[in-house]
């Protein structure tokens, strides 16, 4: 079961640069995506409980809890627990790739992303996220 | 980081790390193995086989600063040294199970921070110089050894030592605050060079409404700058993980000619928009290199890329990858481009850092001259080598080996070792 409308995907964007936020929200929207925003660790948490989005795309410096336990926090919850996350950082790959997919990020991005890489990474994260949801709902 | 204070960030972050790059106070001197200070009794392994000279170095040295262990081969030694306990050592230079260059091997498994003089009969005096320069702290000659000299000697070698330590403590500090620093500033310079890739392409990718051809033109000389910026702070913060020590290469079995192919798939249009053809020959049934593939990837798009810069419109880069003729167990990985070539006087400079070599095809896109000196030190950090050979006007060759990579009849891998 997908967890927002048939057909149009939500995705949850954590960041706290303002202009970053902004472009991904009209990119993703002309790509025919919903968007919700958060901007710090603890409303990142609030906001997923509350849109149950299918994505979260997030950022790793942030105020009030880093992306890290934004994940941490994440996993906590059980609705949440299995929405994919991929992190999009200008932190050093070299330091927090490892550490962001060992907590279960599935891509790290280093700011500044490649666009079409980026798209094609969620459509896929969802797309698995929605197989897994089926097969388990049968 | 909201917009506007990055740059106050910046600044402050700055000033921070000054502090720790050069500090204010002297560090507070390391303690000694054993924690003794310059006035307490020594212990000191003695490493001696003759009886005789053994019970002259104990009497000659004062019996209320020195307590001397004394050990007559190298293995003892080893075994005592294990123990702990041992501030200096004394070492013969001819012994059972060590004469000259095997006790000199030796001292390298000595714990850091515990000195060694040793002791050589005249006529050794070369091999003595020879460990020294293998940082032995001195040596002295026998029958020379008096009341005096004997103390002196032990008692600044392990003061240079506990300088050598200090310094060598400083200068890993010092790279880590640069490692830090410029990791930091890194990422700060990164988030608004984001946001100017991403509203550049909200309007290049159509998304803002449609362009002109002049406004799609303009935009892109924007991005491609955009993309050697980021690239400029990629190679700064490897530069500085080099020098650091902070670098990590990971091999792996790994398929040279895929790589090779991603490398020119990803630069081919760059390159054919200035007229440059790239090609591949690979070999077939070429064997897996034992190389970190992602820097794998690095090296031959950083040589990929400079033919390109080099090579004039209507020329061609082509990369080979061959088992090297030479040596084997290599794969040898080759970059060649029609372009003007480098002048013999520049052909052993390409490889050092910051070194730029003007007149590329297009004047526009210099670098900081650091992508030919990280390769290096990637290809020599991974086992291979790497050199140029070029014919000024006709073009130039880059080429580098890797490991062969080969599973054993006992299905384990083995891989060459360094030239």
């Amino acid at each position: 079961m997908g967890k927002s409308a048939p057909g149009r995907k939500r995705i949850l964007i954590v960041d706290d640069d303002d202009d970053a936020r902004y472009a991904m929200n009209v990119r993703l929207r002309a790509s025919g995506f919903e968007t919700v925003y958060a901007t710090d660790g603890v409303s990142a948490v609030k906001m997923a409980r509350l849109t149950q989005p299918d994505l979260i795309l997030l950022d790793l410096g942030l105020p009030a809890g880093d992306g890290f336990l934004v994940m941490e926090r994440l996993r906590a919850f059980p609705d949440l627990a299995c929405t994919p996350v991929i992190v999009v950082s200008a932190r050093d790959p070299r330091v927090n790739e490892t550490r962001a997919l060992a907590m279960g990020a599935l891509g790290f991005f280093e700011k500044p992303a490649d666009n079409g890489e980026l798209l094609d990474a969620a459509r896929h994260a969802i797309a698995l996220a929605d197989a897994r949801d089926t097969s388990t709902s049968h | 980081m909201a917009r506007g204070s990055w740059r106050h960030a910046l600044a402050v972050q700055a000033g921070t790390a000054t502090a720790e790059v050069i500090p204010t106070a002297r560090p507070a001197p390391l303690p000694r193995a054993s924690g003794t200070a310059i006035e307490d009794r020594l212990t000191v392994l003695l490493v001696e086989d003759n009886p005789a000279d053994a019970r002259l170095i104990v009497e000659t040295l004062p019996h209320d600063q020195f307590e001397v262990v004394h050990v007559p081969s190298l293995a003892d030694a080893t075994t005592r040294l294990g123990e702990g306990g041992i501030d200096a050592i004394l070492l013969d230079l001819s012994l059972p199970d060590g004469v000259g260059a095997d006790s000199i091997g030796w001292t390298l498994s000595v714990p850091p921070r515990t000195p060694v003089v040793v002791l050589t009969g005249l006529a050794d005096e070369t091999i003595a110089i020879q460990a020294l320069r293998s940082g032995v702290q001195d040596y002295l000659v026998k029958g020379q050894l008096d009341g005096d000299v004997l103390p002196r000697t032990l008692r600044y070698a392990l003061e240079r030592e506990a300088l050598l330590a200090e310094v060598d403590a400083l200068r890993r500090h010092q790279l880590e605050a640069k490692d830090e620093l410029l990791s930091h500033v890194s990422h700060e310079l990164r988030t608004p060079l984001n946001a100017v890739y991403q509203f550049l392409t909200l309007v290049t990718d159509g998304i803002a409404g449609p362009l002109t051809s002049e406004q799609a033109e303009y935009l892109g000389i924007g991005l491609r700058n955009v993309h050697q910026l980021r690239t400029m702070i990629s190679d700064l913060l490897e530069v500085t993980r080099l020098q650091g020590g902070s670098l990590v290469v990971v091999p792996e079995p790994t398929a040279v000619a895929p790589v090779v192919q991603d490398v020119l798939a990803s630069l081919r249009s760059s390159a054919l928009a200035k007229g440059v053809a790239l090609d591949a020959t690979p070999t077939p049934d070429l064997p897996a290199a034992y190389v970190d593939p992602q820097r794998l990837q690095q090296i031959v798009t950083n040589l990929v890329d400079n033919a390109v810069k080099f090579t004039p419109g209507g020329g061609r880069v082509v990369v080979s990858t061959a088992r090297d003729t030479a040596a084997p167990d290599f794969i040898q990985v080759t970059v060649t481009d029609t372009g003007r070539g480098i002048a013999p006087e520049h052909v052993t400079k390409v490889f050092e850092r910051f070194h730029q070599e003007l007149g590329g095809t297009d004047t526009s896109r210099r670098g900081l001259g650091l992508g030919l000196y990280i390769s290096q030190e990637l290809v020599t950090r991974q086992g291979g080598r790497i050199w140029v050979e070029s014919t000024p006007g006709s073009g130039s060759r880059f080429a580098f080996t890797v490991p062969v990579c080969e599973p054993n009849g006992d299905g384990r891998w083995h891989h060459g070792e360094g030239h």
